[in-house]
């Protein structure tokens, strides 16, 4: 758990590095809770508006190959750069990454801009990059992209697919009643679905025992296999499915 | 070709349909029915849940499984009941006994069967993946009055339009609907098994 509101520590030097990223789609939305008071004549004569956050959620491909997306277990909080959020910090719920066989790596998530709270003790997850429009030369798939299911290997076959998803839920006391200068971050929960693409012959990955993929992001490692099975069968190969997850309370 | 060797094509035929930006051929199929066949004159449509049903009511082997009778005349009789109920259009076994070469019978009847088993090419077996079950359990209902229901309550068709939609483009709709509204496909999806159909057979083919 991680508690936001109450003194500033920004930029944690061992934080993992920006993901930098073509974007595909970035919905950036301001509300605010409001309340319309009528006069006796039942005219509106005045309005509250309060308790102010945008929910943010973005969409990209991949295009720096040496670095992860931020890894929320170490907190919510992320940096990124947008004309809209001045001031205030940005508190990531959902992260989603997914490579595919010929496919470049694409990521996703949602996010709140809180612009009344402060980082207080709460840790920093990572970047997400500020430039998200790609301003460099012409995108070469050795350099630029993560392409394909480039290095990712498993001792069971190709793999054909894989996605993890972060998740964590933020929930804002009512510490000020006019704004949100305060939010929890909590539950966090990694879930890794993995297709492998083997010989009709191959033994399963046991249920309970540590998934094993070379070459994931560092912060997907020690996942508990909950599921693993067959998707379907062929008489030349077979695609296994595999379901992982990981939280703090499982040990490294 | 090694076991290696067919995995690594294996692995890129699929994710070449993936990345293909046509519509499933199984899709195409069924929405522009670009195949129908012509048997003794007589355009034969896709199946529709109606002619279905009206094909199980009259014991058709097409649509039942049972054998074909022994006697040939039973045989051309099941066959005009088929290719009647099907196209909607009157077709009787006197007029074809005697008068129409055996091979073209037997070539009829294999335009028919191949005409309901194509009904469920597009059957995709779905399951929500919360509860990670399928659906496609019987709770003794049957599937045609599950299918129909489906239909009207998810599409909002009439009965009639129901009645009268083919079944593979009530299969294709349906999966199409289930996987929008956050069903997950189990086992091969339309695209996979076709790539993987296609694949066997080259390898086949050598």
């Amino acid at each position: 758990m991680q508690l936001y509101g109450a003194s500033l520590i920004w930029g944690s030097a061992s934080a993992p590095q920006p993901a930098t990223c073509i974007l595909e789609s970035c919905d950036y939305k301001l509300s605010s809770q409001v309340h319309h008071e009528p006069d006796g004549n039942g005219d509106n004569a005045a309005s509250a508006l309060y308790r102010k956050k945008a929910a943010i959620s973005f969409a990209g491909t991949i295009t720096d190959g040496t670095i992860d997306l931020p890894d929320l277990s170490a907190g919510a909080l992320i940096g990124m750069t947008h004309a809209a959020i001045v001031g205030g910090i940005v508190l990531c719920s959902s992260l989603i990454e997914e490579w595919g066989i010929d496919q470049p790596k694409k990521f996703s998530g949602a996010a709140t801009h809180y612009p009344d709270a402060a980082a207080g003790t709460g840790a920093e997850a990572g970047t997400l990059d500020g430039t998200f429009e790609q301003t460099g030369p012409l995108i070469h798939p050795a350099a630029k992209l993560v392409w394909s299911t480039q290095g990712l290997t498993s001792a069971l076959g190709t793999v054909q697919r894989l996605r993890i998803e972060q998740s964590l839920t933020l929930t804002e006391p009512p510490a000020d009643p006019l704004k949100i200068t305060a939010v929890v971050a909590h539950g966090y929960m990694r879930k890794i679905s993995l297709e492998i693409l083997a010989l009709p012959n191959a033994v399963l990955p046991a249920n309970d025992s540590v998934l094993s993929v070379t070459g994931a992001p560092a912060h997907a490692a020690d996942a508990i296999i909950s599921d693993a099975g067959w998707k379907w069968k062929r008489a030349d190969g077979a695609m296994i499915e595999v379901e992982a997850f990981w939280h703090p309370g499982i040990a490294a | 070709m090694t076991d290696e060797e067919k995995l690594a094509a294996m692995s890129k035929a699929l994710a070449a349909a993936e990345n293909d930006p046509l519509q499933p051929a199984c899709v195409m199929r069924a929405f522009l029915d670009t195949e129908s066949p012509l048997v003794f004159g007589i355009e034969l449509p896709q199946v529709t849940l109606r002619a279905w049903l009206a094909l199980e009511r009259a014991g058709s082997p097409y649509v039942t499984g049972a054998p074909q009778p022994e006697q040939i005349e039973d045989r051309v009789q099941c066959l005009c009941t088929a290719i009647a109920t099907i196209s909607g259009k009157p077709l009787f076994a006197e007029a074809i006994i005697g008068s129409v070469p055996a091979d073209e019978v037997l070539e009829a009847e294999a335009v028919v069967a191949w005409r309901c088993g194509t009904a469920f090419e597009t059957f995709l077996p779905l399951r929500n993946p919360e509860k990670k079950e399928t659906t496609s359990k019987d709770p003794g209902t049957g599937w045609w009055v599950r299918l129909v229901a489906r239909l009207m309550s998810d599409l909002n068709m009439s009965l009639d339009a129901a009645l009268d939609t083919p079944i593979s483009v009530a299969f294709a709709l349906l999966a199409a609907y289930g996987t929008s509204e956050g069903m997950e496909v189990v086992g091969e999806s339309w695209r996979e098994r076709e790539a993987l159909n296609n694949f066997e057979q080259e390898v086949s083919r050598g």
